[in-house]
């Protein structure tokens, strides 16, 4: 088999390779549409928002937990953490989506549960919530249009549209709507120009205004992108720049790392809750695969 | 932290032995420092004590950043999050509290449990630093707190032996010094072979300061003689001919040298009267010996007293002895600490034997007490390796392993413990490390010796002059220890060749002018 492999990338190598890196002129466009900005310190206080998730097959269930929280970039708790465990049948979940597709669903929730209204948060004021990952590319994906999908849907668009401060970030982002290139457009923009910068576009989530945006915060740091409530323009593109760069680490703002640290649920936190349970014994879902 | 907790450092976690545990602090933690945890034993609380043996402090923003940018934006984010460091320490359980103020080492048989809180030791807890008993004496004070008085048991330097390690100028000679003064507040008897003459100037109570001689009469093998004599190692044949002419008859001599040159005459002349079947060699050694002799005479006279009735005879019993072997090379002292350490032996042997007879014995006995030993340069004297001196080490390795039934005990000091013979750095019960910055020092003490664990001696460079570590039987507790200061001696410095060259030249520049002015004056 890996000799097959190894046959098919030498034959296909110079096609995929052309693929990838020949389209210089989208490279071109992009250089173009690029805004350089180097952000200036501007003092701020974030929030950073993200949620996880984690599970284990066994013979007929899933056990699974999911975990969610909003920190401070002095690593306090914005508001209490979130977290659930649970088991869940393969089949006749009532969404008929895979246990993967249900749980990213829920963390989605959880996230709204974190970011809805700040009454019960810590009472500080706060500039901007980060949220991590992109809010178009989960809503668009039409496997969660079902049933619960659109209640979430409903959710955040209520958000988008009553708290102008969310900003969601996303590291990758397979969206070509900009340059419409083979590759996504943050494909382009990462080799545009290695200074900071920006290039935006306005888009609409039924209805509610969202400026789509790929920043870099620092020269030499990768592309991020950003999609925020309502319409922006430079200026404030430029104001919500030196906010974040003044809090990044590496181009990437500090609160969404905390974040990502604190919601974590590693593999082997999943062997204790399983012991917990007293489920050590279960027969797992590839246990014939020796794994 | 609220105002009731002020004194919990931190709290246990990970995985918890008998013997060690990790915590987790709320500051950085000092190697060196004691901490105490309280645990149940037998249905009752009781505090362990334990030392930090390594200390660290995490950053997680500054664990993952890889440029000067990152850590420079790292750090300013880092600044504002309190969480953002912790403090780890890892320690060494060293017993029960109350045990080991009565001298007693018990490691709990259950560790502490992770969650337990960790506390700061008190000034109370410390006590078993200092232990009040006239067998025990002060060597200085806990590095980490100045208040608490370390005392160690001089009994069991006497009966188990003690490495003092060091970098040269981290401190051996003082300590050595110190250990000197506390045996002499205590009337002991000490010897101490000085090669550089470190001690030359040390004035403390009972001190005797000797020049060693060595008498060629009582050398039992004529090797060691060759070797005082500076006959080239490899010189087998002129070896030869002096092991033949170093006969009884000329151990018995009265002109010592006189005789042996007219032996090796004897050998010489036999030799020449073989006529073809003589052998040039043996002829050309002879020659040789002799002009050998002569230097050794004009050179060395100091060295050598054929008149002492033994070596012995110089030293005192209960007072520290201090034998100057400045002018010795390495060779002539390896065969003059043994001739020393083997006639000390069978004293002590003697005096055991009288002693343990209980009758009266016409056997002069000229140390009827335990003796102390210490060979600075003992990586010199007492090598690991085949190729290096034998006899020192042949009888130091004898009464390391069977001194402390005669009372003869040793104390190596040494800077660098990797070439010091692994037989004999094993027997030391005791030891005091002082700086250590060559990490095959570390690996092989730590091989060597069982009683200093690796997290410690990983801290040895850390040490700063005068600081040391004792571990073994002459402490109740591992201890990092800033050791006092020996005011009686002021040698073990290094010469200033600046102030001696200014001050001469002055002194120079004095005596011209006042001839100058004594010419003008004629």
């Amino acid at each position: 088999m890996l000799f097959e492999l190894y046959e098919s990338a030498l034959k296909r190598r110079d096609e995929i390779i052309r693929m990838i890196k020949g389209n210089t002129d989208k490279i071109r466009e992009a250089e173009d549409r690029w805004n350089e900005y180097e952000p200036k310190y501007k003092e701020s206080r974030l929030v950073g928002v993200d949620s996880s998730f984690n599970y284990k097959s066994y013979k007929g269930f899933y056990l699974y937990a999911l975990a969610g929280v909003a920190v401070t970039s002095d690593d306090r708790y914005y508001k209490e953490p979130i977290a659930r465990l649970d088991f869940e049948k393969p089949k006749g979940n009532g969404n008929g989506i895979s246990i993967r597709n249900l749980l990213l669903l829920r963390c989605m929730d959880v996230e709204y549960e974190l970011i809805k209204d700040n009454r019960d948060s810590i009472g500080i004021d706060i500039d901007n919530i980060l949220i991590d990952g992109s809010i178009l590319a989960r809503l668009y994906d039409r496997r969660f249009m079902r049933d619960r999908g659109k209640e979430i849907f409903l959710k955040y668009k209520s958000i988008l549209r009553d708290d102008r401060r969310v900003i969601f970030v996303a590291k990758n982002s397979d969206s070509n709507t900009i340059l419409g290139g083979n590759l996504a457009d943050i494909y382009y923009f990462s080799r545009a120009s290695t200074k900071a910068g920006y290039v935006y576009e306005y888009g609409s989530l039924d209805g509610e205004d969202i400026t789509v945006a790929y920043v870099r915060l620092k020269p030499c740091t990768p592309v991020i992108k950003l999609e925020i409530s309502g319409k922006k323009d430079d200026d404030e593109m430029k104001y919500i720049m030196d906010r974040l760069a003044t809090e990044s680490v590496s181009g990437y703002p500090y609160v969404l790392r905390l974040a990502h640290e604190r919601c974590k649920i590693r593999d082997e936190d999943m062997d204790r809750i399983e012991d917990i349970f007293g489920l050590g014994i279960e027969e797992g879902s590839r246990e014939v695969l020796e794994e | 932290m609220s105002s009731n907790d002020t004194k919990v450092l931190g709290f246990i976690v990970g995985e918890s032995y008998p013997y060690k545990f990790t915590f987790v602090a709320y500051r950085p933690v000092s190697v060196g420092e004691y901490v105490t945890v309280e645990v149940k034993s037998d249905g009752k609380k009781r505090k362990i004590l334990a030392l930090v043996e390594n200390s660290s402090i995490k950053s997680s923003i500054l664990a993952s950043v890889s440029n000067y940018h990152a850590a420079s934006e790292g750090t300013r984010v880092a600044e504002k999050n309190e969480r953002d460091k912790s403090y780890h320490a890892v320690t060494r359980v060293l017993g029960y509290i109350d045990e080991l103020a009565r001298g007693k080492v018990t490691i709990p048989s259950i560790p502490p449990a992770p969650g337990s809180s960790v506390y700061e030791a008190s000034s109370d807890d410390l006590r078993v630093f200092t232990v009040d008993d006239y067998r025990w004496v002060r060597i200085g004070t806990l590095l980490r707190n100045s208040n608490v008085i370390v005392s160690v048991n001089i009994d069991r330097v006497a009966s188990r032996h003690l490495a003092l390690l060091s970098v040269t100028g981290g401190g051996k000679s003082n300590l050595l010094a110190l250990i000197a003064k506390r045996v002499a507040e205590k009337n002991g008897t000490m010897l101490i072979f000085d090669y550089h003459g470190e001690y030359s100037n040390l004035q403390i109570k009972n001190i005797n300061h000797v020049v060693a001689r060595v008498n060629p009469r009582f050398l039992n093998d004529p090797d060691e003689l060759a070797d005082l004599l500076e006959v080239r190692e490899n010189a087998s044949v002129q070896r030869d001919v002096l092991a033949r002419a170093f006969t009884d008859d000329v151990r018995g001599a009265e002109d010592f040298w006189g005789e042996l040159r007219a032996r090796i005459d004897n050998i010489r002349d036999a030799e020449e009267g073989k006529g073809s079947k003589r052998n040039p060699q043996v002829i050309r050694a002879a020659e040789r010996l002799q002009s050998i002799i002569d230097t050794a005479e004009r050179r060395l006279g100091s060295l050598f007293d054929t008149s002492t009735r033994n070596p012995l005879d110089m030293l005192r019993a209960n007072r520290i002895n201090v034998l100057d072997m400045v002018e010795f090379s390495e060779r002539q002292a390896n065969v003059a600490i043994a001739y020393y350490l083997e006639e000390l032996l069978e004293d002590r042997k003697r005096a055991v034997r009288i002693k343990k007879s209980r009758e009266s014995s016409d056997e002069r006995i000229r140390f009827p007490t335990p003796v102390l030993c210490a060979i600075e340069e003992a990586h010199v004297f007492l090598p690991n390796s085949i190729d290096g001196y034998e006899d020192t080490r042949y009888i130091a390795g004898k009464i390391a392993r069977e001194g402390r039934k005669f009372g003869l005990s040793l104390i190596i000091v040494s800077q660098r413990p990797r070439r010091l013979d692994p037989d004999v750095l094993s027997q030391m019960g005791s030891l005091a490390i002082l700086r250590l910055t060559n990490p095959e020092d570390q690996r092989y003490i730590n091989e060597a010796s069982e009683i200093v664990s690796r997290e410690l001696l990983e801290y040895l460079p850390s040490l700063n002059v005068g600081e040391a570590i004792l571990v073994g039987q002459w402490v109740n507790i591992p201890s990092i220890v800033k050791i006092d200061e020996v005011k009686e001696k002021r040698v073990g410095e290094d010469i200033s060749a600046v102030d001696e060259w200014d001050e001469a030249y002055r002194s120079t520049n004095v005596a011209r002018e006042s001839t100058d002015e004594l010419i003008e004056i004629d």
